[in-house]
């Protein structure tokens, strides 16, 4: 008995969250002692037209290039960290930007990017999530890069392969699981990420999180419950879809 | 013919290479008998182009070699480990070089079954590394080595990390491999008995000076070489 519902206890724990989030984003008025809220379909197109699916767009538009670039410029800064005689130490100094938050870290920032005119921009935005995203990318790869992938690469040269053959062939296919993992991991922490996006973008680069704080200050429930609803809606996807990939 | 003259190689302030000099021809396998760390493995590296030498020339037919990136050389390495490529199959592994040569699909398919029946492997042919046995490994590195065609074939001791009844049985189809294609090889090795089954020349290699032997018998009544201190261990033996 227990045995059986177990899961089903952890399902709707999972699930009842995200009902009430699809109730709130449809509800017009939820008075006392009324056991559902006064429901309005054309409240949904509402919310899409108030923003969401713009918010949707700037989220993806911010998670899709820090995730790509700095899982490209991690795998490759990592790769060549190996074998160098200073490893440690640039490792090491990859770790420094997660001794603050994020948003400590886009105050410190803050100088630079009003100097370079780069606040208010999504551009800014991504780079400063880079500046997270690339050393932490670079850590996480450097548990890929063995001495044996560096034998492999000498044996593989002798074989006559050039170093772009050995990257396509050897390297990129022997990492695909890190990779995906690791592309996951970033798109899923810029997808979620609030402080910094707020504090470089001054309010104006209105990724998903960006809005549901916003409509939360507004008091406007629906709004919030909506942008909340599609929030999650692409990472569970992405996670079911990478768990089939990644973790075969 | 593989030549080399004078080759010369420090680290740090440490002489690793001192002078070395040999010749190899085709079909030729001389076997370089030293202890770890007298330089063997640099001195592969050299020949291979991995890493460059501070003095001296390697040259191939006439060939200057010596400035030759690695992947133009046509000598393939082959180190203890198999280093086989752990997404490839054992086919995948063995027709790696012929793929990236930008072969003809039948031609890969063709040379890769022909070379799995001369390895004894055409039933292994699907399997990962993984599923390999550590002769059956060594045999697709091998495989993966000959059918790039090498002028020359570097073996770093690459028996070393198998058992005693593997080792003998790799040892005989090593053979078996010199004399179906016939290449140019030098073989790195510190085990005495390994060294005098695999090689045709011998030389034996002390703190980065190689020294060689006119024939077997020079080899093996060496005063200083590890025959003859295995040879007295027996004699000493009751």
């Amino acid at each position: 008995m227990v045995r059986r519902l177990t899961p089903i206890l952890l399902l709707s724990l999972y699930v009842l969250p995200i009902a009430t989030l699809a109730l709130l984003s449809v509800a017009a008025t939820w008075e006392y002692p009324q056991l559902l809220p006064k429901m309005q379909i054309n409240l949904l197109s509402r919310i899409v037209s108030d923003g969401v699916g713009w918010g949707f767009l700037t989220s993806l538009q911010v998670a899709l290039p820090v995730a790509i670039i700095s899982v490209v410029l991690g795998f490759l800064s990592s790769y060549r960290l190996l074998g160098s005689r200073y490893r440690s130490v640039w490792l090491w100094l990859a770790l420094i930007p997660f001794c603050t938050a994020p948003v400590i870290l886009s105050l410190e920032m803050q100088y630079f990017f009003i100097r370079f005119g780069l606040t208010a921009q999504r551009v800014g935005v991504v780079i400063g999530q880079l500046l997270i995203g690339i050393p932490y990318a670079t850590v996480l790869f450097s548990l890929f890069w063995s001495a044996d992938r560096l034998k492999q690469e000498e044996v593989a040269r002798t074989l006559g392969c050039s170093r772009l053959q050995i990257m396509q062939h050897i390297h990129i296919p022997a990492a695909g699981g890190i990779l995906k993992l690791v592309f996951t991991q970033l798109f899923l922490f810029s997808w979620f990420e609030y402080g910094m996006t707020q504090m470089l973008g001054v309010g104006q680069v209105q990724t998903l999180p960006v809005l549901i704080f916003k409509s939360t200050q507004e008091a406007n429930l629906a709004l919030a419950a909506g942008a909340c609803l599609v929030l999650i809606l692409l990472p569970v996807i992405f996670i079911i879809f990478t768990r089939k990939i990644a973790f075969r | 013919m593989l030549e080399i003259r004078n080759i010369a190689k420090t680290f740090g302030t440490t002489p690793v290479l001192r002078d070395v000099s040999l010749q190899c021809k085709g079909g030729e396998t001389l076997s370089v008998l030293g202890k770890s760390g007298c330089g063997k493995t640099t001195l592969l590296k050299i020949i291979a182009g991995l890493m460059t030498p501070d003095a001296g020339t390697i040259e191939h037919s006439g060939k200057d070699l010596t400035h030759v990136p690695v992947e133009q050389r046509g000598i393939v390495y082959l180190s203890q480990e198999p280093l086989l490529f752990p997404h490839m199959t054992a086919a995948q592994n063995i027709s790696f070089g012929m793929r990236m040569r930008r072969r003809t699909k039948e031609e890969v398919a063709e040379a890769t079954d022909s070379m799995l029946h001369a390895l004894g492997l055409q039933e292994h042919g699907g399997k990962l590394p993984e599923a390999l046995s550590g002769g059956q490994k060594q045999r697709v590195a091998f495989g993966r080595a000959l059918l790039v065609e090498p002028k020359v074939l570097l073996l770093d001791e690459p028996f070393g990390s198998l058992d005693a009844g593997t080792r003998e049985e790799m040892q005989q189809f090593y053979l078996r491999l010199t004399k179906t294609y016939g290449f140019a090889a030098l073989f790195v090795t510190h085990d005495v008995k390994e060294a005098l089954v695999t090689g045709s020349t011998f030389a034996r290699m002390e703190r980065g000076e190689l020294t060689l032997f006119a024939d077997l018998d020079a080899f093996v009544n060496d005063p200083n070489g590890d025959v003859a201190k295995e040879r007295q261990f027996w004699r000493n033996l009751k």
